[in-house]
């Protein structure tokens, strides 16, 4: 038997009440995520591509349970992440890390980046003392930033930086998946290019499955080997990276791999 | 003789002890009915020139030098009623955002309206005809109903379509369209693209086109500047730049380039 996915949505789905009315009564429901099956084995790198509103940071937030599914179970190693309680809790979110698309806002202001990289190492009691610092010293050189970055403070960082530092706390727990929610999309894009080569790099010599989501079709097809298409809130499309640029099969992803290459002649039919 | 001729432009923002020096020494041309692209990364300097010719930057801390020519005239000198006429009349800007742009509390068509009567001749039932022709020709469908709307009941791309309205609207000579796609969906961005394309051809507008984005450049623009840390570093044709790039930074923004686009199929 193969073994089970680091992390796997079945069916899930999210819906938010739709209020009318002076009473703000229900009158229905928008289904942000509708019954998305998504999975993320070992090494794997795959790609969540969507516009705006399709619903893949909200289904990038099931998979991590910073929301509860309406509908649906996600599963962490075979087990239903939702029923974890205690240290098998800790140890899947330990395994399962997010990369935020602001590094600004995901950080602490007030930390230096030593106290941000030494608080996963605290919470999941993975170091302390030496070994802790030179824990802290090792995720600087991976993320490729300078040793003495360990006293400054977020804002004196520039963006590219800060970002990171968020790759850096997210890879101190040894995760086996990391959750990428548009982590390139505030950067310019020589930063953002290093960014993508050093998550490749991630990929290829620790073996830590990505998901990568963004609305970018070229830097998702740059960094991953397979690609799935979301409109919505539903799997519109889902392949190999180069079959589903070169042969889409739904016409969703045609418009996008067009528009993704601003392609002024196109006009969908 | 080129319709806009900028001249030595520098802009320096004071600090508290220091001076920064946004845009250094630029100089370029528009000539009639030409798109011309100023592209470069976040800081470089882009938005600085655009804002600068109008002089919509807070002086101080700003202090903008050098020699801004439209047709002739002076764009530097100008101060009082002649730099409001300038300003959203004779230049005329479509922002990032166009959320931001529009006044939340004004329908499309009372905006429309008020640019059409600030810098035209026509008023009243004229003024919203030629709003009416405006919406039309930007693609928004049943335009007279729409004059009505609200910018919260336009979605991302139709508000951006109001906004190209709004500047176009006053006839411009001269149309800077700064990161005018970027805030869209991709998929909006081509029509917005698509858009500006074909309404600077109808039109034979001029633009200065301000982008970090070298693919959308390519697609509109006529010739492009590369701006890096304040400097003009490399201008000329379109086709030159992108293929033939002669400053280690224009091979730099293209290298990157490259690592992040489709590769699926040839150039057409």
């Amino acid at each position: 038997m193969m073994a089970a996915p680091i992390i796997e949505a079945r069916a899930v789905s999210k819906w938010y009440p739709r209020r009318a009315g002076v009473l703000r009564r229900q009158v229905g429901a928008i289904r942000a995520v509708d019954r998305m099956n998504v999975s993320l084995g070992a090494g794997q790198t795959l790609g969540l591509v969507g516009e705006s509103g399709c619903g893949k940071t909200t289904l990038a937030k099931l998979l991590v349970r910073l929301l509860e599914a309406s509908e649906g179970e996600v599963f962490v190693h075979g087990q239903p992440f939702a029923s974890l309680r205690g240290p098998r809790l800790l140890a899947a979110r330990r395994a399962i890390q997010f990369i935020f698309q602001d590094p600004l806002n995901s950080l602490n202001p007030r930390l230096t980046v030593e106290e941000t990289l030494a608080e996963p190492l605290v919470i999941h009691r993975l170091a302390r003392g030496e070994a802790r610092r030179s824990r802290i010293r090792e995720l600087l050189v991976a993320v490729q930033l300078p040793p003495s970055y360990r006293s400054r403070l977020p804002r004196e960082l520039s963006g590219g930086e800060r970002q990171r530092v968020g790759i850096a706390r997210a890879l101190a727990t040894e995760p086996e998946a990391l959750i990428c929610d548009e982590p390139i999309a505030s950067l310019d894009v020589s930063v953002g290019a290093q960014i993508i080569e050093l998550l490749r790099t991630l990929a290829h010599r620790r073996r830590t499955a990505l998901l990568f989501i963004s609305h970018d079709l070229g830097a998702v097809a740059s960094l991953c080997d397979r690609i799935a298409v979301m409109k919505d809130g539903r799997l519109v499309e889902f392949g190999p990276t180069e079959e589903l640029l070169s042969r889409p099969a739904h016409s969703y992803t045609e418009l996008l791999i067009r528009s993704a290459s601003l392609d002024l002649e196109f006009v969908p039919p | 003789m080129a319709l806009l001729t900028v001249e030595d432009l520098s802009v320096i923002y004071a600090q508290r002890s220091t001076a920064v020096r946004a845009v250094d020494r630029v100089s370029f041309t528009i000539e009639p009915g030409e798109i011309v692209a100023l592209v470069g990364e976040s800081g470089s300097g882009k938005t600085s020139v655009a804002l600068a010719l109008t002089k919509l930057l807070p002086m101080p801390p700003a202090a903008i030098s050098g020699d801004v020519r439209l047709s002739g005239t002076s764009l530097l000198d100008a101060t009082g009623d002649t730099l409001r006429s300038i300003r959203g009349g004779t230049i005329s800007y479509v922002f990032q955002d166009p959320a931001t742009s529009l006044n939340p509390v004004l329908t499309i068509g009372e905006q429309l309206v008020e640019a059409i009567e600030l810098h035209t001749d026509a008023r009243g039932r004229e003024a919203k005809q030629e709003a009416i022709r405006w919406l039309q020709r930007v693609g928004i469908p049943s335009a007279e109903e729409r004059l009505g709307a609200y910018p919260h009941e336009f979605s991302g791309g139709m508000q951006q379509r109001a906004c190209i309205a709004m500047a176009l609207a006053s006839r411009p000579a001269l149309l800077v369209a700064d990161e005018p796609t970027t805030a869209l969906d991709v998929t909006i961005q081509v029509q917005i693209l698509r858009l500006l394309r074909d309404l600077q051809r109808t039109l034979s507008l001029s633009v200065l086109l301000i982008s970090h984005d070298l693919t959308v450049v390519e697609r509109i623009a006529h010739r492009v500047g590369v701006m890096a840390g304040g400097r003009l570093v490399e201008l000329g044709a379109v086709e030159q730049v992108l293929h033939q790039p002669a400053h280690p930074h224009t091979k730099e923004l293209l290298r990157y380039r490259s690592m992040m686009t489709l590769k699926r199929e040839g150039k057409r």
